[in-house]
């Protein structure tokens, strides 16, 4: 697979280019989406929530960039075998290849979103190097899942195709029951903490968003929820290639 | 030493029918029993020595293309075991493995690459290949927009740009105008004769007679008979008609 990374890191690339063909403004258009939502939607919940502007807007837009991974990675990568078919039906290099080229895909879109945030920190005085440096730990989880996710949603994906549409719905659902617009102690002091707790999703968005505003480590139950979880998608992702490796080719 | 030896292979494709209607059928046809796959090739067996130019004969659904990407390796049997000595490259269906918005000098870097090759390789290949199309400055175009005919020049010259120890090669003959056609054919002729590997599936009597010493004839997943070309394709043609 070494040998191939050059590969997977030029098809990525063209990935990035492709979607944003014969526009004007290119690639900067993931990050204008995201600034333009983080920042018109912060100042107005702010407003109607009685919040500071300051803090809420980084908040939010950290938020808004970590969802926007977690969509990626469970709707592109469940695609990721079927959007290589032409390469798969050709040659037989390894499948991991794509796998790769996924996450490296997600990875760049990723970094872009994500710079709105450092940009807005920067932007209220809130950029910290300490707090970048709690939140390594963080990224490095967040990288371990996105990567875990796609291998295992890549192989389940080409199997079951409505898979990649029934997540649709459920991103949305779940954008709404996750804490990503709003704090979790929201939830916690209503009563319905269990929420937040039993959600991943709370947990990745927790690890990140933390370390970044508030200059401290992430609760402990935070890191280990997210293990687990990452934890739970590989052994899916081992069942899944276990019965459908040598079939790939077949089901495409 | 024997390039490609088959061994008790077989093939069972799912038949898609059962899949459209998801897990309610498959339960249904557990139930009933009912085959959800189609067998492809069964137990199969066969050797190529190295040098044999093969032709492969037969019916369509006979199995050639699957057989051809058995030993490509795309496809792995569920059963027996494959052994390929030396390295393949495999002509299947020019018109996949291109990306359409993406333009000829990108198309070749990315094919290029999943062969395997390095950055001054592909530097000096490109050229090669570019030369060899005669796309002239298209190659900075979509290939979206190009004629059927320019597509299978691009995609003729660059899956044709290496010189494998093994070709397989799937009804791919017959490329671009009369002239590039030409070009192609000697390509190909070429590759051949470099003392090299090759199976080629073909429904051209021609090509059998011009370019393979041996062909296998494949009916329904099965060898009906293999041997030189004078022995076999008159009977495989007398049964065919």
């Amino acid at each position: 697979m070494i040998q191939y990374r050059t590969l997977a890191a030029y098809l990525a690339w063209l990935d990035l280019q492709s979607r944003f063909r014969r526009t004007r403004l290119g690639v900067l258009w993931v990050f204008i989406q995201v600034a333009s939502f983080s920042i018109g939607a912060g100042f107005i919940w702010a407003a109607i929530f009685h919040l500071e502007p300051e803090e809420f807007v980084p908040f939010l837009a950290i938020g808004f960039a970590l969802w926007g991974l977690f969509v990626g990675v469970f709707t592109e990568g469940s695609g990721a075998f079927v959007a290589a078919q032409g390469y798969i039906k050709q040659t037989s290099i390894p499948l991991e290849v794509y796998v790769l080229r996924t996450f490296l895909t997600q990875m760049l879109l990723f970094s872009i979103s994500f710079s709105v945030s450092i940009l807005i920190l920067a932007l209220v005085g809130k950029l910290v190097f300490i707090n970048l440096v709690y939140s390594i730990p963080g990224f490095f989880i967040l990288s371990l899942f996105s990567f875990c996710t796609i291998y295992s949603m890549a192989y389940i994906g080409v199997r079951y195709r409505d898979v990649q549409h029934a997540l649709v719905g459920f991103f949305q659902l779940f954008f709404v029951l996750t804490p990503v617009i709003y704090p979790p102690e929201i939830l916690i002091e209503r009563g319905v903490g269990f929420a937040v707790y039993l959600n991943p999703f709370a947990s990745l968005i927790d690890i990140i968003r933390t370390p970044l505003l508030h200059s401290k480590f992430a609760d402990i139950q935070s890191y280990g929820a997210s293990m687990l979880f990452i934890l739970f998608i590989c052994l899916l992702g081992i069942v899944s290639r276990y019965f459908l490796h040598r079939k790939v080719a077949y089901l495409l | 030493m024997s390039a490609i030896v088959l061994k008790d292979i077989s093939v069972n494709f799912p038949i898609q029918g059962t899949q459209l209607h998801g897990s309610k059928a498959s339960w249904f046809n557990k139930l009933t029993q009912r085959k959800e796959y189609y067998s492809a090739l069964n137990e199969f067996s066969l050797t190529v020595r190295e040098g044999d130019r093969v032709g492969l004969v037969g019916l369509n659904g006979a199995g050639k293309s699957t057989l051809l990407r058995v030993m490509g390796g795309i496809y792995t049997p569920s059963s027996g075991s494959v052994t390929v000595n030396g390295n393949v490259s495999s002509l299947f269906d020019l018109s996949t493995g291109f990306e359409m918005e993406l333009n000829a000098i990108e198309n070749i870097k990315v094919r290029l690459l999943l062969l395997g090759l390095n950055k001054d390789e592909i530097r000096d290949l490109t050229g090669e290949i570019v030369a060899f199309s005669e796309l002239g400055d298209f190659i900075y175009q979509p290939i979206r927009t190009y004629s059927a005919g320019m597509f299978l020049r691009l995609a003729f010259s660059v899956s044709t740009c290496i010189n494998p120890d093994i070709l397989l090669a799937d009804e791919i003959i017959g490329a671009g105008d009369h002239i590039f056609a030409q070009k192609a054919q000697q390509r190909l002729k070429r590759m051949m004769e470099n003392g090299k590997t090759s199976v080629l599936a073909t429904h051209s009597t021609e090509l059998i007679y011009t370019y393979c010493d041996r062909v296998v004839w494949l009916n329904k997943g099965v060898v009906v008979m293999d041997g030189l070309v004078d022995e076999v394709m008159p009977l495989y043609l007398k049964a065919a008609l």
